[in-house]
Parts: C-alpha cells; sequence; structure tokens
C-alpha cells in the first residue's frame, strides 16, 4: 500500500462505496461534461480530448459492468494509451486522518494480471469499505475494453 | 517404573451444515455471531465476506465450499464465526473466520482418547485426516493446504 496518501476518494457505486487513494485519480468530471455513448453497450459515456477520447465505465455494486443511469460523474484513471474512467452516482473527498485503513489481502486468485483489485480497507465500528488498489483496477478497467 | 505421560490437547468442534472440524482452541482467537458480511467482488463462491473485527478486515469463508462443495452456505440465527490466528507465513494481520452452523463445543483429546479414523475419510489437499468424535465424523484440517488456498502463491 502506498503510505504517504492524504486523501481517499469515496467512490458510490450501485448502492455501495469503495475508496480509491485521491493520487490514482487523473481526473473528475460531471456527467454534463461528458459525451453519451451509444457505440458500446460497455461505455457509459465518453471524454472527449484533443488526444482522442476516454472511456467512462458503468459498473454494479459487484464491479461488473452494468448499465445504469443514476451515476452523476466519473473518474479518470491514468492508463496507457488512454486514460480509463468509471462512473459513479457520488465522489466524496476524505481526509486519511479521518479514516482507519489497515491491509487487507483477498483469498483466492488474483482477478487480474497485476494482482488483487483490493489492498486495504477502513474498518471502524461497523462500517468497513474496500479500498482499490489503483493498478489492478486499472488493469481491470482496461480489460473491459475487449 | 515406567511413567506415562499425558498429552493432551484442547481442541474446539465446529460443527458446520456438512463437514465439522476438529481444530485446536489454540489456532483460534474468538467465537462470534454472524456479524453483516461486506461482500468482496471477484472472490470465489467460499469468500462469504470480510467483516470488521478488532479494527482489522478478516474475511470469512465456508470450509465446505472451499472443499468444492457448490451449495451456498446456510445462515441462521445459531451460526456463529469462528476467528482463526493467522497462519503460519502469512502477515500478523491475516486473520481469517470460518462459518459455523452452531456454537463450537470444547472436545480435550488425550494419548488415552481413541481417535478413530473415520471410514469414509475425505480425500482432500486441505484435509489432514478424518476421524471419528463419538459418533460424528470430523475432519482434522490441514492448514498449510488452507495457506496455500487462501493465499496462492505466499
Amino acid at each position: 500500500m502506498e503510505l504517504n496518501i492524504r486523501q481517499y476518494l469515496r467512490l458510490k457505486i450501485d448502492e455501495t462505496s469503495f475508496l480509491l487513494p485521491s493520487t490514482a485519480s487523473l481526473a473528475i468530471e460531471k456527467r454534463e461534461g461528458l459525451s453519451s455513448s451509444s457505440d458500446s453497450r460497455l461505455v457509459a459515456a465518453w471524454r472527449q480530448t484533443s488526444r482522442g477520447r476516454w472511456p467512462a465505465y458503468s459498473l454494479d455494486q459487484q464491479l461488473q459492468p452494468a448499465p445504469r443511469n443514476s451515476w452523476s460523474r466519473a473518474v479518470y484513471l491514468n492508463a496507457t494509451p488512454n486514460p480509463v474512467g468509471l462512473v459513479t452516482d457520488e465522489i466524496q473527498l476524505i481526509p486519511t486522518d479521518q479514516l482507519q485503513i489497515v491491509p487487507f489481502h483477498p483469498p483466492g486468485p488474483a482477478p487480474t494480471a497485476v494482482g488483487h483489485i483490493f489492498n486495504g480497507a477502513h474498518v471502524t465500528g461497523d462500517e468497513l469499505l474496500l479500498v482499490l488498489e489503483p493498478g489492478a483496477f486499472t488493469a481491470y478497467l482496461m480489460s473491459l475494453e475487449g | 517404573m515406567a511413567e506415562t505421560i499425558a498429552h493432551t490437547m484442547h481442541a474446539l468442534v465446529i460443527p458446520t451444515t456438512r463437514v465439522p472440524m476438529l481444530v485446536p482452541s489454540a489456532i483460534t482467537a474468538e467465537i462470534m455471531s454472524v456479524p453483516q458480511l461486506k461482500p468482496v467482488p471477484f472472490s470465489e463462491n467460499w469468500l462469504l465476506g470480510v467483516i470488521g473485527w478488532r479494527g482489522r478486515a478478516v474475511p470469512v469463508i465456508s470450509f465446505e465450499n472451499l472443499l468444492g462443495d457448490p451449495s451456498p452456505p446456510v445462515f441462521h440465527h445459531r451460526s456463529k464465526v469462528v476467528i482463526f490466528q493467522p497462519l503460519s507465513g502469512l502477515s500478523e494481520w491475516d486473520f481469517f473466520g470460518i462459518l459455523a452452523s452452531a456454537d463450537p463445543h470444547p472436545y480435550t483429546v488425550d494419548t488415552a482418547t481413541d481417535l478413530k479414523a473415520a471410514a469414509t475419510p475425505i480425500s482432500s489437499p486441505l484435509v489432514a485426516a478424518t476421524v471419528t468424535v463419538g459418533r460424528t465424523s470430523v475432519v482434522i484440517p490441514d492448514l498449510d493446504g488452507i495457506r496455500r488456498a487462501l493465499y496462492p502463491g505466499r
């Protein structure tokens, strides 16, 4: 886990939430600033840039591709050749000192060649939020492009 | 005059829906009611979810599903989660839980105890032996096998 993370993004997706280190976020875009997608079943929206368009995927609470209409923003992660994004219902910026982040190694085989999608968790009282591992999560999003 | 040295081991019989387990008490940390399980995306069917326990994130597994039983586990009001100490070679925070169908009960294994091999042993890299406790057939898990199944490559 990266140790010097000062803030996390709480990504609300389909009635559940995940944390993403803010350092992994390249850009956050409002829905109004994105182009709707009609040419891809998996892509919810595109960000048009001078260097091409960046996809933003719609996932359900199991992080499986699923069309959803209730999203309001997309968060983009750096990737090559183009950044990839994820649409979310809500994004909240939380300082690390307001979280209790502990290591978490999901048991079982890793779903990506880069490793597990999660590498930590915020645990306090009854609340538990899984922390996305940026490299593996980016690899997963890129794998959706097929 | 020959001296008899008694070796005893305090153990727990952990009831599950189909395959009770016999484990040393020393490798368990706590027995608790089933808290809310947070699903872990991309997990195998034997990973029932993760719970917050003593400030840690602890995965809870179904031993039967880990053995290959495809049936989903049965939860009811008597179900418990048995928290296990981190297995040898893992990090100090790698506690894990196993779903029990009811409260485990203590069992003392000593030299005089006749742990007979069960008539129909379960063949699995996760099982060290299948024995009878009273009239019940129970499995003694192979902890190295469980570690390899939970954390391949570690």
